[in-house]
């Protein structure tokens, strides 16, 4: 007769297992929403439009300073914590930006475990290409 | 010679047909309830900021690649919703700043922030309904007008 709470209670602590697992990947999705969303705005206004009407590439019509301060102001303005890096790169072979953005997540569950752990880093990287044409 | 009987305790209260330790099954039935609850709100919670974070996005990379068509970008933030939670039941809205320098509004670089908000059901059973009103989820998403699209006119804030 013991054998029912107890397996009940593991079959609850499974399913909390899970809920901790699926929250964490809940803000892994979100994290990569506004990585892509300050990754696309740093990318966009990075861009010296009119050095681009002139015919310049857009690797050269660039500004690292400028597609920080825009992905920095991208980043406040999303709901969102933590902290976010904004470099110039190359993947593939081209030019892209990359935007990594870091937080630590609070599990539910796990903390009511003795010696369970608290919070986990998640860190995502999004890239936007520097790209000519349609 | 008289053969004395030799005494025998009397059994007073005969245990026969009596299973020890039933009393932990109601106890077990009430962990396996109390558990699935919580668990199961919990989740409820999830997944409804999955759905409304899906529906603030879509609708926001709507917007910013359309023309202002800010029903369009509402539909779109909807159907992203409804593919989580078909019973639907969320609300958006679009707060387009282009910082108060052009008062026509949508135009490039200015940016577009949509929030979406649904409130949970306390209890909800498959084929049955869901009651009350449980925890308030909300999620926005924020971008600008693309600076390089077509079809906005001369006015800008890049």
């Amino acid at each position: 007769m013991l054998l029912v709470p107890a397996g009940v209670l593991i079959f609850i602590i499974l399913a909390a297992i899970t809920v901790d697992f699926s929250h964490l990947y809940l803000a892994k999705r979100e994290l990569h929403s506004v990585a892509s969303a300050v990754a696309n705005d740093a990318a966009g206004l990075g861009i010296d439009a009119t050095a681009i009407r002139e015919g310049a590439t857009p690797t050269e019509a660039f500004s690292v300073q400028q597609a920080r301060e825009a992905g920095q102001a991208s980043f406040l303005a999303q709901d969102a914590d933590g902290t976010v890096q904004i470099i110039l790169t190359t993947r593939d072979g081209r030019p892209a930006i990359s935007v990594t953005v870091q937080k630590q997540v609070r599990y539910i569950f796990a903390p009511g475990v003795p010696g369970g752990p608290s919070q986990h880093t998640v860190a995502v990287t999004a890239y936007a290409y520097l790209l000519s044409g349609p | 010679m008289r053969l004395r009987r030799r005494h025998r305790p009397r059994a007073t209260s005969p245990q026969r047909g009596a299973v020890g330790g039933i009393e932990m099954l109601p106890f077990g039935l009430l962990i396996f309830f109390a558990g699935t609850m919580l668990i199961a709100n919990t989740w409820v919670v999830i997944d409804a900021k999955m759905a409304t974070s899906s529906a603030a996005r879509e609708s926001v990379r709507f917007l910013v690649e359309s023309d202002g068509d800010i029903n369009g970008a509402l539909a779109q933030g909807g159907s992203a919703f409804d593919a989580h939670i078909k019973s639907g039941g969320a609300t958006g809205s679009f707060d387009v700043d282009s910082g108060g320098v052009i008062n026509s509004g949508f135009v490039r670089c200015a940016r577009v922030t949509a929030t979406y908000e649904y409130t949970t059901p306390v209890i909800s059973v498959p084929f049955i309904g869901s009651w009350g009103n449980g925890i308030h989820v909300q999620s926005s998403h924020s971008e600008i007008v693309d600076p390089y699209r077509a079809g906005l006119g001369t006015a800008s804030l890049c």
